[in-house]
């Protein structure tokens, strides 16, 4: 009896959603066959049987979301063993990736009556089901007064860790730690322990995060309390390089259009490679001390709106790959993201992000590091306005871009003179053909 | 000794500068002449004692653990027995499985006996010093694949001494306690420059002394770090990285984030096969798998 476990499919995973079962029980498994599909909060893959024999259980069903190292099914060698439904030993650590309230009811005398608990009462709910948790994070969980059923586990079996009750702690933020008023019950069955902010207006259980919001917004807090940002802007006299755009496109010089955005992507690798401070990760090195750690290659990551929120994939070696190639791998990447179809290695590697809203009319916007990153640049629309060139005043079309860098890393001079070289070639864009 | 060339070169120059009064061959009699080594202490010496290796020792453990650890206690404190025995123990060298062992834990056992095993060159000679003058036997453990080892010792005409029962934070971190002694310090020191890389933040915990161990060292950086991993080159049941294990869960247990690991010794006798050797030893990917394990559900995993 082999037991398949929820892997870790990148660095960062700490938990993954099975997005559907390609093998049900009873079904021959050959080594390499294609078991399921997971999703992470980057990406959906799939993921092949390590042996050979009959699936006999499915422990964790489509949908639900299980800490790395879960037991999500077994593969055994003789007939399949009657389907567990739900409440086997992986379940303490289930969440459904609709808003799920509770684990999985058992599959007894509770299922179907709501789960209600008197706030502030340590009783448990109508699961008695043990939290595991480390001595360490049972500790700290009652100095916050966090009660560690809410608290998702990442540790060994879905085990709750330090970590994560500092992050739950972190999470919930602002939000009061006392309860409401005496004899309210708690909504945990709507909305996992919601207490509304006082003195707003009644609002919506809130909904539970999507895998990829909850990664957002995990990696955005981190980066803005972490990372002192600071902002430069440059406005960028675009007007030549829509007509070598234009040239190019008309000429068919590359199989794809090239977009403006290809040209941003190229011209800030070649920029980053006279400015390598900026294509970095400020880090903390031998014995703690903190330093700045470089990067020979310089990858670009590009970000791509998707339903849900964005993924970054990443153009590797922008600054010596031609124009025409950046804009095929832009162009096949962003495709493929849509799709949801995009490699967990085709998002990993980036050492600086160009995120553009360019066709959204906007003017100008700043944009939050991605840690590890040192950078990001924020691209907006081409604008008409009015600009002096010859002492005239005659149409001109305008871009701005902002780029938010660590002020642990850098400075604003530097990051002024990183702009002012972006600028030189965007104006003079014969240089990004060379 | 200078006789017969001790193999380990040890005692190079100690008969040409102390003469035949003080540095002493003797047969291959190891009950014998650690017993007289005892008698010599009670009687006002301070003797070293060499055995070649720690697994020949064994002849002379009725003399140590019956003798040398008991008399100072069982005759009222009339006399002490301020000896040392230096001995090396370790596998690794393709001497198979007799000649291999690390047995300080038989001597970390008994109450009466102090056991050091120092990781570095001023480490030894500081805890060397302690030894001798220390008024207890003292098993000085060395190992065979430190012999080699070169590093800073500091220039003080013979005044630094390190303090027996004292470990050393050979690293200062974060995120992990590696707890380590001789050897395996080396070992230690190398997995977190390594996981460093990674943004791992390891601290090294050296022993340094087994017997007194050094406790709140230990649960000091437990405390801070929430996790340890402990390596050792003895067999993992009853080993020095199950007391010190039992140590943290009894007195650091609410502040541990996972369990303690241990990376030790394959429980097998030593095979003389360089391949079977090594694979019975705990080397550093042992211990990076360990200390994964120990992170796991953490970012820094």
């Amino acid at each position: 009896m082999a037991e398949v476990t929820m892997p870790r499919l990148s660095d960062t995973m700490q938990e993954g959603t099975i997005g559907r079962w390609l093998k049900q029980p009873g079904d021959h498994v050959e080594k390499g066959d294609i078991l399921l599909e997971i999703e992470t909060d980057k990406a959906t893959m799939e993921y092949e049987a390590y042996e050979s024999g009959t699936l006999t259980e499915i422990l964790v069903q489509a949908g639900q979301t299980v800490p790395i190292g879960t037991t999500i099914a077994r593969i055994g060698e003789g007939a399949p063993e009657p389907v567990a439904q739900g409440g086997d030993g992986a379940s303490p650590t289930l969440s459904s990736k609709e808003p799920a309230p509770a684990p999985p009811p058992p599959a007894h005398e509770t299922n179907g009556k709501p789960q209600t608990a008197v706030v502030g009462s340590v009783a448990a709910p109508a699961s008695s089901e043990r939290v595991k948790a480390s001595p360490l994070a049972r500790r700290i969980a009652a100095e916050y007064g966090i009660d560690l059923r809410q608290v998702q586990g990442t540790g060994p079996g879905g085990r709750i860790i330090r970590q994560n009750v500092e992050d739950f702690y972190q999470q919930r933020g602002e939000a009061p730690v006392e309860t409401p008023a005496t004899g309210a019950t708690t909504r945990l069955e709507e909305g996992r322990g919601y207490v509304p902010y006082p003195g707003m207006p009644s609002s919506s259980p809130p909904t539970p995060l999507s895998r990829m919001r909850h990664a957002i917004a995990t990696r955005m807090t981190e980066a803005k309390n972490g990372i002192p940002h600071l902002y430069v802007t440059s406005e960028i006299d675009m007007g030549e390089a829509l007509v070598l755009r234009r040239q190019l496109n008309e000429s068919h010089a590359a199989p794809v259009k090239i977009s403006i955005n290809d040209m941003v992507v190229k011209a800030v690798a070649k920029t980053l490679r006279e400015f390598p401070v900026l294509n970095s990760s400020f880090v903390a090195g031998a014995n703690g001390k903190p330093g700045v750690a470089h990067y020979e290659r310089i990858n670009i990551n590009v970000a791509v709106a998707v339903e849900e929120g964005l993924i970054v994939p990443v153009v590797t070696d922008a600054d010596v790959k031609s124009l025409g190639t950046i804009a095929v791998e832009i162009q096949d990447l962003a495709a493929r993201t849509r799709e949801g179809k995009i490699k967990q290695s085709e998002l990993e590697g980036g050492t600086l992000t160009v995120s553009n809203l360019g066709m959204y009319d906007v003017v100008e916007f700043a944009a939050i590091i991605t840690p590890p990153q040192s950078a990001v640049l924020a691209v907006s629309s081409i604008r008409r306005v009015p600009v002096v060139r010859h002492e005239q005043v005659v149409i001109g079309e305008v871009m701005n871009v902002t780029l938010s860098a660590d002020h642990r890393v850098t400075d604003g001079a530097t990051v002024a003179r990183f702009l002012q070289h972006f600028k030189s070639l965007m104006e003079a864009p014969l240089k990004l053909l060379v | 000794m200078e006789y017969s060339k001790a193999p380990t070169k040890f005692t190079a120059g100690l008969l040409a500068e102390f003469g035949p009064k003080r540095v002493v061959d003797t047969p291959i009699a190891e009950e014998g002449f650690v017993g007289l080594a005892i008698g010599s202490a009670m009687l006002g010496l301070r003797p070293v004692v060499e055995i070649m290796t720690i697994n020949f020792s064994l002849l002379a453990m009725d003399q140590l653990v019956n003798h040398a650890a008991k008399i100072h206690y069982m005759f009222g404190g009339q006399a002490k027995v301020p000896l040392v025995l230096r001995t090396p123990g370790g596998g690794g060298q393709q001497l198979a499985a007799t000649h291999s062992q690390n047995l300080e834990v038989m001597y970390a056992h008994v109450p009466g006996l102090k056991v050091v095993a120092p990781a570095t060159p001023a480490d030894a000679r500081g805890l060397l010093r302690s030894a001798i003058r220390d008024d207890d036997p003292v098993i000085f453990v060395e190992n065979l694949g430190l012999y080699n080892t070169k590093g800073e010792v500091p220039d003080d005409h013979g005044e630094t001494t390190i303090p027996i029962g004292v470990a050393d934070i050979k690293r200062e971190g974060k995120d992990l306690s590696l707890i380590s002694y001789s050897l395996k310090t080396v070992t230690a020191m190398q997995v977190a420059e390594k996981l460093a890389q990674e943004g791992i933040s390891i601290e090294v915990v050296d022993l340094r002394s087994l017997r007194p161990l050094d406790r709140p060292t230990i649960l000091e950086s437990v405390r801070k770090t929430g996790r340890a991993v402990i390596i050792e080159d003895d067999w993992r049941s009853y080993g020095i990285g199950a007391e010190v294990a039992a140590t943290i869960q009894e007195e650091a247990f609410d502040y541990l984030d996972a369990p303690v690991r241990r990376v030790a010794s394959v429980e097998v006798p030593l095979p003389y096969s360089k391949v079977l050797e090594r694979a019975a030893m705990p080397d550093e990917q042992r211990v990076l798998d360990a200390i994964y394990k120990a992170l796991e559900g953490t970012r820094r995993a």
